[in-house]
């Protein structure tokens, strides 16, 4: 018999397979596409009703009016500053530590490590955890957004799996050269280490972004507040938007506080979106080491 | 004996002694050298006690009067008092009916649908495909709950939101889906899935990629069709990671998604939203009602710790694998 040749032969399965995919593919999209159009029309001309793939009557008076808008972009700059600081600062320290902890000779490692692990299992519940950070003042505070944020158990093992992985010879050789242990992690595992960096960094940019409730919990003076507490209160909680009417041109005036809320939502969206597609690559890498060290 | 010896010492004979200062010196000595690593490990082990350790040793609160001015450990003891308070509370009761029934919806039906969705994309022959559909999948992953619910109320809406205009299409009525209760457990469930299936889906893949090709192979050969081989190879080969994220998902059937069903919670809907997470929020943080949110936080805390040592039992003597 001649040697076996992989046949692409595809079958009534792999057709269902498909268009099942396919129909994910739409379920996944449609919700934001329809908000998109949503958000590019003003709901007082165009009803909603009228509005499945396409947008009629397209304006961009409702991103103009989220960027007038005081509440509004005061919001999204306090979630730009919490991502950008909290993200820098907690990928560097779970990686600090996971590095110290990645060395068998530490001393107290175990101590360390039992220290961490069960926090990941239990803990004191909320209102215990709210009354502690009271006490320290960061209530009300825009650190109160990044300090009790700063470090995970998940982070810090996983970044430790990943630095295990790293011969130690490496590092001997460094340190035969005279090096310490400072010198050492930033000229030679941190370049290494980049994709588990990068994907760690995702994951608590991402937090940072999308965190509504650390705003609602700890923050008192509107002026603090990040973005998705304050779309919490926008389009859940009946806060009115405040739309100056001096300082556009709108086209269709004035833009419907439904529409702006649409725009409000992709503006939010965006930043998570625009990374994305360069982070993909990293990702699913990442994923798995985490999975594998499961 | 030529040394020099500084000052006025006498040489101390008792060897313990030089043996006790000797290891503390040793100790020492290793402090310094690795005083990098400490840098690097110990703030984290501050952080660690400052924000998990105390507000641990704030449980105490359960079984106290707290009031601020006396604060964790002078407040009047007062045992198992809101214990009793709660368990006492009707409304409570709907509470637990909701976390769990709320959880269970989803540890049943929500359970197998990243597995599915995994096992079908590795099935798929065309690579790029297959690809671009993951990458999609787990895009809403990356939402908040806040934009995907903000989505959701937009669609819903009885204002002509598309899922009524299809309503109406088909000849139905326009409905304010968001104030009906019963639309609330399926909503949380479908929402849920829709966002974190692509996203749970990504660790089967994983393990499926690990699954000895030449047991497919043999299959072939044995004249397995595709669901066989699904079956019979794929399936019982990623059962160890099922049964770790199974075994995870049973220690948190007392937990619920916060952000999902806080939003969720308006009044005509609330007997059926509120769960314990939500209901410690709002009646208890914003009540002021400290030691009776903290009583429910510990009881629910070990509910879920005691659901982890049974799960993991059970897998054990089912499976052989568990994750203890």
């Amino acid at each position: 018999m001649a040697a076996i040749r992989k046949k692409r032969k595809y079958d009534t399965f792999d057709i269902a397979v498909n268009i099942i995919m396919m129909l994910v593919i739409f379920i996944c999209l449609y919700p934001m596409l329809y908000v998109f159009c949503l958000s590019l029309t003003n709901n007082n001309i165009v009803p909603t009703s009228e509005i499945w793939f396409i947008p009629k009557a397209v304006t961009l008076d409702n991103y103009r009016a989220v960027f007038i808008n005081s509440d509004l972009s005061k919001a999204f700059s306090v979630s730009v500053m919490r991502t950008l600081i909290g993200t820098v600062m907690s990928t560097f320290l779970n990686a600090f530590a996971a590095y110290g902890l990645s060395k068998k000779y530490l001393i107290g490692r175990k101590t360390f490590f039992t220290i961490i692990l069960i926090t990941m299992f239990f803990g004191g519940g909320l209102i215990p955890w709210y009354i502690t950070l009271k006490k320290i003042g960061l209530v009300n505070s825009f650190w109160g957004l990044i300090i009790p944020n700063l470090y995970a158990g998940f982070n810090i093992i996983v970044i430790k799996t990943f630095y295990s992985t790293i011969p130690e010879s490496l590092e001997e050789s460094a340190k035969l050269d005279g090096a310490n242990d400072f010198l050492v992690f930033f000229k030679i595992i941190l370049p290494l280490s980049l994709p588990v960096m990068f994907t760690i960094a995702l994951f608590i940019a991402v937090y940072h972004w999308n965190d509504w409730f650390s705003g609602d919990l700890l923050i008192m003076d509107s002026s603090k507040i990040p973005l998705q507490t304050l779309l919490v209160r926008i389009i859940f909680q009946s806060q009115a938007i405040k739309l100056s009417m001096m300082q556009a041109r709108f086209t269709y005036s004035p833009p419907s506080s439904e529409s702006v809320k649409m725009a409000a939502i992709i503006i939010s969206t965006v930043p998570i979106l625009t990374i994305y597609p360069f982070m993909q690559k990293y990702f699913v890498k990442g994923m798995m080491l985490g999975s594998i060290k499961g | 004996m030529g040394s020099k010896l500084p000052y006025n010492t006498t040489v101390v004979s008792n060897s313990k002694l030089m043996k006790k200062s000797g290891k503390i010196k040793q100790t020492l000595n290793k402090i310094s050298k690795q005083k990098y690593l400490l840098i690097f490990v110990v703030p984290c082990i501050i952080w660690f006690i400052i924000f998990s350790y105390i507000p641990m040793g704030g449980i105490i609160m359960a079984f106290t009067d707290y009031n601020l001015a006396d604060g964790f450990w002078h407040s009047p003891w007062v045992g198992f008092k809101y214990f009793k308070q709660f368990f006492e509370n009707h409304f409570f009761r709907l509470v637990m009916r909701n976390t769990v029934c709320i959880s269970l919806i989803k540890l049943a039906f929500g359970s197998p649908m990243p597995i599915i969705f995994a096992l079908l994309l590795n099935e798929m022959k065309n690579i790029r495909y297959k690809r671009i559909t993951q990458t999609i999948s787990y895009l809403p992953h990356f939402l908040s709950w806040v934009v995907v619910l903000g989505i959701v109320r937009k669609m819903l809406s009885i204002d002509g939101g598309v899922i009524n205009q299809i309503a109406i299409a088909l000849g139905g009525q326009s409905r304010n889906f968001l104030a009906e209760p019963e639309v609330m457990w399926p909503l949380a469930y479908i929402t849920e899935v829709w966002k974190e299936a692509g996203w749970g889906a990504i660790i089967y893949l994983a393990a499926l990629t690990s699954i000895d090709v030449s047991l497919y192979e043999a299959a072939i050969v044995d004249g397995a069709n595709r669901f066989q081989k699904i079956w019979h190879i794929s399936l019982p080969g990623i059962r160890g990671t099922i049964a770790i994220l199974l075994i995870l998902s049973v220690s948190n059937i007392f937990n619920s998604n916060f952000d999902q069903l806080y939003l969720l919670g308006t009044p005509p809907v609330i007997d059926k939203v509120e769960t314990i997470d939500t209901y410690i929020y709002r009646n208890n943080l914003q009540n002021f009602q400290y030691s009776l949110g903290t009583a429910v936080g510990l009881f629910k805390s070990v509910l879920n710790i005691s659901l982890l040592f049974v799960a993991d039992k059970i897998s054990k003597s089912l499976l052989g694998e568990g994750l203890l």
